[in-house]
């Protein structure tokens, strides 16, 4: 390789950009997932791995390309690692960068003047591309990536809505924040604060005033739509805000507006006057919810269709009652639930409708209403607080309900079905508590999966609790993984944001209150790395056992 | 080539590990928990003791304390946390967090000083806020009306510490009703303008847990600690009040003394949120290193140093 490169002296110049390619695909697509999904016996392998990579590299190359290798995967970090700095200071440490990847690679790797220019040129490419995002290149292209949309400490995070509210084909995302008007606030305080250094005095809280921001796809990007209509902004995707109980129960969401309802030094006071703080807890419950029942004329859940289910009309849940009409027949029975999770799917094509409640419950309507399915906190602990969704994940006509619980609680994600008798079987529980179950994303293409589940799941071995995005699907009491990006988000969802048929994932980085579209691609990306890596390394033994012995 | 079989070895380990991963179920059962309790023949007098200790013992007069409301309704956790010293009867410092923001908060005596990151130390009047005369311990005993139900679960370790587990369940319209008390004077109020609350809150459930030390003391070690308390410890009568004022309680069949300190104090409040399943609302508390010598607190005159 080495004799050829030096006889066509223009085949470096294709042969250095190519391998550089190659091994950042490398090493954000096979060697950071690896490590992370197997740790030690990943890292193991990846050393491993490597040192057959090394031998088989012809000798007279060997160290040039080490170092290459080495430099280039340096400066990928140092150029990241500047990105937090900004203006003179960025470009001053990024021009440090560059003059010692020369330096380093003329003095030390005595390497020739293409494979360092290819060095510096990689260099600065590498600083356009979002490298914590590069893993995602396996499976997606970012379709888009929001701006800080809130800007505060308040909330960790809002909700969003992905629905085609307008039904024009395309998805609209729906939420709330601050970052568009505060931003302009911000600007006028610094100006303020550069006439007069006044620091505040008044640490009462003050309301937080949220805006709902809503984003539409214009054919490049999503663009945010100024003063959404009623028609966009309906009372059931305010709702979906409202039922989010963001900073229940010192705030309170009114109008968009977060309110506080005690100020931190009563709440101090009364929680540290040990003996009154559940009564100080209850006060402010009661005081929330009697604000948020007055507002709903005392409705705790309401849906006026069921989607897939057009039997059902004008549910509700009020004053410890669900009403309601299935196939025009009215009906009213007593519950506990608080909320209406949706219609259900029941053996022998029974039509049933879940709730939630202090405990799970399905109502069945033929011949008579009644409560026909239910599962107890004893037989699921945490059942109240969990997330849940419903899909024939098993392609039996039969739905099954996929249940997360919150993060601190002590079970772990399952798939529940119903059986005949009213019984359930439990068909898959996580060996692991943070993995959670996210949306099922439905393939229009009927052959094959008609849908794979999206779940959050943390690396095989690794200690962390971070989740990474993932996708499975389910077959006879396991879930088969179809793939998994190491990226971790939160609120995943599936929509067609573009209208082009295809699904994209919507999900939100956490800490960051940004949005990031995620469009799926089908190039093999993790293949052929692998693919390459095996001919390179089969291509490199062979030389080296036939010519260097 | 004798690299040929670990070649293909390894590629095909690779290959593996990368495609196919399957993901079994763990044990496929609904769980079956049931807690073991035993009733309590004098659970009024045992609550009160410790009650009383926590109010009247010198020892319990400085303690360190972490404790929080969360709040967990579906997958949103909405949290209020502590952490501080204690010195009865004068005040308390903490490190303090509400909705992810963090603040500190100052009381001693009528001084009262709140941190917040924008404001730095302020001081706070007194008329501005509705404080409850400061007594830390005294109004557990606003749980009174419900101490003939307590049940006693076995007995837990708390930091090393040997506790009785005392437990009270209610529904949260008893817990209302039956309670009389300022914080709750709104909520009646409330609650006689509307019903929406009704059902809300017969569909509450309230359980209340205590965690309460039984420290052992020789003969020895009580005359120890009196002498360090400056008591005259040849005065046996002086010995024998400050005892039953410190609530040591004899035990003839042991031949200790006891006291029963409270550790750790919990409610969960369950309570039905429209359109969101349940709230599980956590109120907690830990007591610990009751009598500290490290414990002390800024004066207010240190404080004022503070305000700009």
């Amino acid at each position: 390789m080495n004799q050829s490169m030096n006889k066509r002296s223009f085949l470096p110049f294709i042969l250095w950009p190519l391998y550089t390619v190659y091994l950042y695909l490398f090493y954000h697509i096979i060697v950071i997932p690896f490590s992370l999904d197997f740790w030690v016996l990943g890292v193991a392998l990846i050393i491993v791995l490597s040192l057959i990579m090394i031998f088989a590299i012809p000798k007279k190359l060997r160290k040039s390309i080490i170092v290459f290798s080495l430099l280039l995967l340096l400066a990928d970090k140092a150029v990241f690692n500047i990105g937090i700095l900004d203006g003179l200071s960025y470009y001053l440490s990024f021009a440090v960068i560059l003059i010692g990847i020369a330096l380093i690679a003329k003095w030390y790797g005595k390497l020739s003047v293409t494979p360092i220019t290819v060095l510096l040129i990689a260099s600065i490419l590498v600083s356009f591309i979002p490298r914590d995002h590069a893993p995602l290149y396996a499976h997606f292209t970012i379709k888009w990536k929001s701006p800080a949309l809130y800007i505060s400490d308040t909330i960790d995070y809002f909700p969003y809505v992905l629905k085609d509210i307008d039904q024009d084909g395309q998805d609209e995302i729906v939420t709330i924040g601050n970052a568009f008007e505060e931003k302009s606030i911000i600007e006028q305080q610094n100006q303020e604060t550069n006439e007069s250094s006044n620091k505040e005095t008044d640490p009462s809280l003050k309301p937080d005033q949220l805006n709902y921001y809503v984003f539409k796809w214009n054919g490049t990007e999503m663009e945010r739509v100024m003063e959404p209509t009623q028609k966009l902004l309906t009372n059931e995707v305010i709702n979906v805000f409202q039922k989010d109980y963001p900073g229940f129960p010192f705030l309170s969401l009114n109008d968009s507006q977060l309110n506080p309802l005690i100020d931190r030094d009563e709440l101090a006071e009364s929680m540290l006057q040990f003996g009154a703080a559940p009564y100080q807890a209850m006060a402010l419950n009661i005081e929330n919810l009697n604000h948020y029942l007055t507002t709903t004329d005392g409705v705790w859940d309401a849906k006026e269709e069921i989607i897939n289910y057009p039997a059902f009309r004008d549910i509700k849940i009020k004053n410890g009652m669900i009403t309601g009409y299935y196939n025009e027949n009215k009906f009213e029975l007593k519950t506990t639930a608080s909320k209406i999770v949706g219609g259900i799917q029941l053996p022998n094509k029974i039509e049933g409708l879940l709730l939630q409640g202090n405990s799970l419950d399905v109502l069945t309507f033929t011949p008579e209403p009644k409560l026909a399915y239910t599962l107890t906190q004893q037989q699921i602990s945490d059942i109240t607080t969990a997330e849940l969704i419903i899909s024939d994940v098993d392609f039996d006509q039969v739905d099954e309900i996929l249940l997360s619980f919150p993060t601190n609680s002590s079970n772990a994600s399952m798939i529940i079905k119903p059986k005949t008798a009213e019984k359930w079987e439990l068909i898959w529980k996580a060996k692991d508590k943070s993995f959670r179950f996210e949306d099922i994303i439905r393939h229009n293409d009927q052959n094959g999966k008609m849908s794979e589940i999206i779940v959050l799941d943390k690396s095989h071995i690794g200690l962390q609790p971070i989740r990474y995005l993932s996708s499975y699907n389910y077959d006879t009491h396991a879930l088969k993984r179809n793939w998994k990006v190491f990226q971790s988000v939160i609120n995943v969802r599936s929509g067609d944001v573009d209208g082009d048929g295809k699904q994209e994932l919507v999900s939100s980085l956490y800490g960051t209150h940004q949005i990031l579209i995620l469009q799926p691609h089908s190039i093999p990306v993790t293949m052929i790395i692998i693919g390459l890596t095996m001919l390179l390394i089969t291509f490199g033994l062979y030389r080296r056992i036939r010519y260097e012995k | 080539m004798k690299n040929k079989g670990f070649f293909i070895a390894l590629s095909l380990v690779l290959v593996f590990l990368l495609s196919s991963c399957s993901y079994p179920s763990d044990a496929r059962v609904f769980n079956q928990q049931e807690q073991t309790t035993y009733p309590l023949s004098n659970p009024e007098e045992v609550l009160k003791l410790a009650i009383e200790t926590n109010q009247q013992s010198e020892i319990a007069q400085k303690v360190w304390f972490s404790g929080w409301i969360a709040n967990n309704i579906q997958k949103r956790r909405t949290t209020n946390m502590y952490s501080g010293v204690l010195i009865s009867p004068h005040g308390y410092y903490t490190d303090a967090r509400l909705v992810g923001i963090p603040y500190r908060y100052y009381k001693w005596d009528d001084y009262y000083y709140i941190w917040t990151g924008k404001t730095d130390w302020q001081r706070v009047t007194p008329d501005q806020i509705e404080h409850l005369s400061f007594q830390p311990f005294d109004h557990l005993i606003w749980w009174e009306p419900f101490f003939n139900r307590a049940v006693q679960l076995p007995n837990e370790k708390i930091l090393s510490k040997d506790t009785f587990v005392y437990q009270i369940k209610l529904s949260g319209d008893e817990w209302i009703n039956q309670s009389n008390n300022p914080i709750f004077e709104p909520v009646h109020a409330m609650l006689k303008e509307t019903e929406y609350l009704d059902t809300l809150l017969e569909q509450t459930d309230v359980t209340m847990t205590v965690w309460i030390g039984n420290d052992e003391y020789t003969e020895e070690d009580i005359t120890n600690l009196a002498e360090k308390k400056n008591i005259n410890i040849e005065n046996k009568e002086e010995l024998k009040q400050w005892i039953t004022e410190n609530r040591f309680i004899w035990n003839s069949d042991k031949q200790i003394y006891t006291h029963h300190l409270i550790y750790q104090y919990q409610a969960k409040i369950q309570l039905p949120i429209p359109g969101a399943g349940y709230m599980d609302q956590e109120i907690y508390f830990r007591f610990y290193k009751y009598d500290d010598p490290g414990i002390s607190i800024q004066t207010p005159e240190e404080m004022e140093k503070y305000i700009k």
